[in-house]
C-alpha cells in the first residue's frame, strides 16, 4: 500500500514536469462599476439578479444530465493493484438550456444556449504521452442566441470555446449581431471592490480573474469566472443594446455549467 | 550534577545571546541614490499581527485598526484543467476544485509633524487550486495551488484645510502555477502597481536583489536574486526605496512634502498588511 503511494507521489510530481495550462497574466486597469450577482447555486434552480437584470424560467433539459460515452473494458483489465498500464476516455457532454433575461422596465431577451463537450483522452503509463492526454482532440464549444421580445430582428449570437479549459487554448469568444461585435475572454483585471455610496469600500481595487468583454478595443464590462463571490461590472455609458446582449452573455457563462467530469 | 546544570545554563545563555545578537541584512543601495537619498530605519513590531505603531524619522502613525481578517474556502468551478488532473482521473482518486479567498482591512493616521493624512486599506488574496482526497487514515488529503490573484489597495487622505485630493494606491501580484516547467521553479511572482493623484503618478515595483550588506558594511551576494525591496519612481527617476528585509526607507531628500507623506503612508501601508507581508 505504501509503495502505491509513494508511486503515486512520484507520477505526481512527474506530471507537473509537462504541467501546462491556460494562462493570461495581463492585468489591467478599468473604470467599470462593480453589481454583486445574486441567485441560487441549485443545478435546477439557478436564477439570478444583478445590476437592472434578472433571470427567470430558466430551464434545462434532460440530456443535459445525461452523459453518453463508450465504456472501455479495457480500463479496469490493465490494471496492477490500481495502477493503470492504459487508460481511455471517450465521452460526450453538454448543456442545452434557455432563460428569459427581464430588465427594471419589464423588457426582456429570449436566450437560447448550448455547450458542447467531447472528450478524447489517453493516458499510457510507460509511454511518452501523445497529444490527447493534453486535451488536443477535446471538442468544446459552446454557441446562443440572444432576441429581443421587441426587435426580433435584432439578433444576438454567442459563440465561445474552450470554456472548460480542457486544452492549452484561450478561454474566449465572440457577441455578434448584422453590425456589432464584442469579444469576451478570461483574464486577470483590476476592478472596483464595491459600490458602496459615501463609504471608502467604493475607493478600493481587487485583483479578479473574470471573463472580460472587449468593444472597439477597450474593455467595457467583466463578469466572475468563479462561482463563490460573484460580480458583473459594467460601463455605465455603454450603448443600451450593447449592455443588454453583454448582459445576457454575462448570464450564460455564470448559470453555464463545467461539463469537464 | 551542578556540572551539568551550570553546563546546561551557560550553554542557553550562549544561544540565547547568540540569537539576539543576529544580523539584519540590508540590500546594497546604489551609491548615487544613497547619497541622495536619507536613511530612515523602520521600528514596526510583528509581521502583520500587531495594532502597534509604525515608526520611522520624523513619520508616525497612530495604532492600527484592524477590521475582520476573513479567510473563506469551498468548493468552485475548475477553471484550468492541468496535466496532473488528467492523470489523477486515470487513477480513480478523487479531486476537488476549490477557491480560497482571504480579505483583511485596516486603517491609521500618518503625521510627519505638520501634516496629517488618514488611511484606508484593503488586502484581497483569492487562490484556485484541487483538493485531493486520498480516502486513508494515514495519508492526509494534498492541496495543491494552481493560480493566485493578490491584490493590495489603499487610499491615503491629507488632513488639510486646502482640501487636497486624496492618493490613491494599488498594488497587484498574480501567478500560474500551472505554468511552472518544474516543480524546483522559484516562483516568479510579479509584483506592482502604482499611487496615484490626479496627473502625480508615483509607480512601484518589486526588484529583485542578489547582493545584501550586513550592519557593519560587509556586502554578501547571494546564489540567485530575490525579489527583496520596493522600488519607487517618479518619471523614470527613483524617489524612494523601501527594504523590508533590513526595515529601512530610503527617501530622496528634494521630494515635496506632500509627496514624502504619501510614499510614507504607502511604506507603514506595506510593513503592516497582514496576508502577503515581506518583513525580514
Amino acid at each position: 500500500m505504501i509503495k502505491i503511494n509513494v508511486l503515486l507521489i512520484i507520477l505526481f510530481q512527474t506530471a507537473c514536469l509537462y504541467s501546462t495550462g491556460q494562462m493570461d497574466s495581463k492585468v489591467l486597469n478599468t473604470d467599470l462599476e462593480p453589481n454583486n450577482i445574486y441567485g441560487r447555486r441549485h443545478p435546477f434552480k439557478r436564477n439570478l439578479s444583478f445590476a437592472a437584470y434578472s433571470t427567470s424560467k430558466l430551464k434545462r433539459t434532460v440530456g443535459s444530465f445525461l452523459m453518453p460515452g463508450t465504456i472501455n473494458p479495457l480500463n479496469s483489465i490493465l490494471r496492477i493493484e490500481g495502477i493503470p498500464l492504459l487508460h481511455k476516455e471517450k465521452y460526450r457532454n453538454k448543456d442545452v438550456f434557455s432563460f428569459r433575461i427581464s430588465k427594471q422596465d419589464n423588457t426582456f431577451l429570449e436566450v437560447e444556449c448550448r455547450a458542447l463537450l467531447k472528450v478524447r483522452e489517453k493516458f499510457t503509463l510507460l509511454r511518452k504521452q501523445d497529444a490527447s492526454f493534453f486535451g488536443k482532440k477535446n471538442t468544446d464549444f459552446l454557441i446562443a442566441s440572444i432576441v429581443s421580445q421587441h426587435d426580433k430582428a435584432n439578433k444576438w449570437s454567442v459563440i465561445a470555446s474552450n470554456l472548460n479549459a480542457t486544452n492549452e487554448e484561450a478561454q474566449k469568444g465572440k457577441i455578434i449581431s448584422e453590425n456589432e461585435e464584442v469579444c469576451f475572454e478570461l483574464c486577470n483585471l483590476l476592478l472596483k471592490d464595491a459600490n458602496i455610496p459615501n463609504q471608502q469600500e467604493k475607493n478600493f481595487t481587487t485583483a479578479n480573474r473574470v471573463y472580460a468583454f472587449t468593444y472597439n478595443g477597450k474593455i467595457v464590462a467583466a463578469v466572475s469566472v468563479n462561482v463563490n463571490n460573484r460580480k458583473f461590472w459594467i460601463q455605465k455609458d455603454l450603448n443600451i443594446n450593447l449592455q443588454d446582449a453583454i448582459a445576457a452573455t454575462a448570464a450564460i457563462l455564470t448559470i453555464r455549467r463545467n461539463l469537464y467530469r | 550534577m551542578i556540572d551539568c546544570t551550570k553546563t546546561l545554563m551557560l550553554f542557553t545563555v550562549i544561544i540565547c545571546s547568540a540569537a539576539c545578537s543576529t544580523m539584519r541584512l540590508q540590500i546594497a543601495i546604489p551609491e548615487k541614490f544613497r547619497e541622495q537619498a536619507q536613511m530612515l530605519p523602520i521600528k514596526v513590531a510583528g509581521v502583520g499581527q500587531t495594532r502597534k505603531p509604525v515608526k520611522f524619522g520624523k513619520f508616525t502613525t497612530s495604532r492600527i485598526k484592524r477590521g475582520w481578517n476573513f479567510k473563506t474556502g469551498s468548493s468552485d468551478r475548475n477553471t484550468t484543467v492541468t496535466s496532473e488532473e488528467r492523470l489523477l482521473r486515470a487513477f480513480n482518486i478523487q479531486k476537488t476544485a476549490m477557491t480560497t479567498s482571504q480579505k483583511h482591512r485596516f486603517q491609521f493616521t500618518i503625521r510627519d509633524g505638520n501634516r496629517i493624512a488618514q488611511v484606508y486599506a484593503l488586502e484581497r488574496e483569492v487562490r484556485e487550486g484541487t483538493q485531493i482526497s486520498r480516502n486513508s487514515r494515514w495519508l492526509s488529503d494534498i492541496y495543491q495551488d494552481k493560480n493566485m490573484q493578490y491584490s493590495f489597495s489603499a487610499f491615503i487622505i491629507p488632513q488639510a484645510l486646502n482640501q487636497q485630493e486624496p492618493w490613491n494606491f494599488v498594488m497587484y501580484s498574480s501567478f500560474d502555477w500551472t505554468q511552472r516547467k518544474n516543480l524546483f521553479e522559484v516562483n516568479d511572482i510579479k509584483e506592482g502597481g502604482m499611487l496615484t493623484r490626479g496627473s502625480d503618478t508615483v509607480i512601484i515595483k518589486t526588484v529583485k536583489i542578489n547582493k545584501t550588506v550586513s550592519p557593519k558594511g560587509i556586502e554578501h551576494s547571494l546564489p540567485f536574486a530575490l525579489p527583496m525591496a520596493y522600488e519607487m519612481r517618479v518619471e523614470n527617476n527613483v524617489c524612494a526605496i523601501i527594504d523590508p528585509m533590513g526595515r529601512i526607507l530610503w527617501l530622496y531628500r528634494e521630494l515635496d512634502e506632500d509627496m514624502k507623506l504619501a510614499v510614507a503612508a504607502v511604506t507603514s501601508a506595506l510593513l503592516t498588511r497582514r496576508i502577503q507581508n515581506k518583513l525580514g
